[in-house]
């Protein structure tokens, strides 16, 4: 389950963009490395 | 910001956290019970099917009927971008002890972002949250040293919360 801000545009413009390519030197939390079989998704702007 | 609309994007299973829950929490919310000065900050629910929309205009109906006046707007919903990175886990991003473990797990940006532990830690430090338990903060699997930071910042619902 992951919530984050974000944008959400009726008609279109990217507004950014992250990747990259490292290591990580910790592991990751069980939460983080368990794969979700199915979510569904909602979204909501709280104003 | 044009025709955007700051959003949460919220993935859920339903069998853990129902639809209903989540529309409660939302109109819990006051801010949807205030008129929209702006698109960027309005109030909104997009929904992403009928389903959706039904539980929505559901949930407005029981608000609205205790008397209170709901302007969120239920809208379709079309193209989700992701905000610019510094948006991403405000509070969390700007603790640096806490972001040195963070970084060193999640290297990459967007893998921090997608991260449930990060939103979880994000929600402890911003919104008020207690943590049910000392359990869940050591789930983060911060070091020790983080951990007995983190202890500091949050508050521990549980009555037997020692370290």
């Amino acid at each position: 389950m992951g919530i984050g801000l974000s944008f959400f545009n009726l008609s279109g413009n990217k507004l950014g963009a992250d990747e990259g390519a490292a290591q990580a030197s910790r592991p990751v939390p069980a939460i983080d490395a368990a794969q979700p079989a199915k979510f569904e998704t909602a979204t909501f702007a709280l104003g | 910001m044009g025709d955007h609309t700051e959003s949460l994007q919220i993935d859920f299973d339903p069998a853990q956290l129902s639809l209903a829950k989540i529309m409660e929490l939302y109109f819990a919310n006051r801010s949807s019970c205030r008129a929209a000065y702006s698109r960027q900050y309005m109030s909104a629910i997009f929904v992403h099917d009928d389903a959706q929309k039904n539980a929505a205009l559901d949930a407005k109906k029981v608000i609205e009927s205790r008397g209170t006046k709901v302007h969120a707007s239920i809208l379709p919903a079309a193209q989700f971008y992701l905000a610019e990175d510094y948006h991403q886990k405000y509070m969390l991003r700007n603790d640096a002890p806490l972001m040195r473990d963070f970084k060193a797990m999640y290297p990459n940006d967007s893998d921090f972002v997608n991260s449930t532990a990060a939103a979880r830690v994000n929600g402890l430090l911003g919104a008020g949250r207690r943590a049910s338990s000392d359990v869940e903060l050591k789930s983060f699997n911060l070091s020790a040293e983080t951990h007995a930071y983190l202890r500091t910042r949050v508050k521990i619902s549980e009555s037997t919360s020692n370290p």
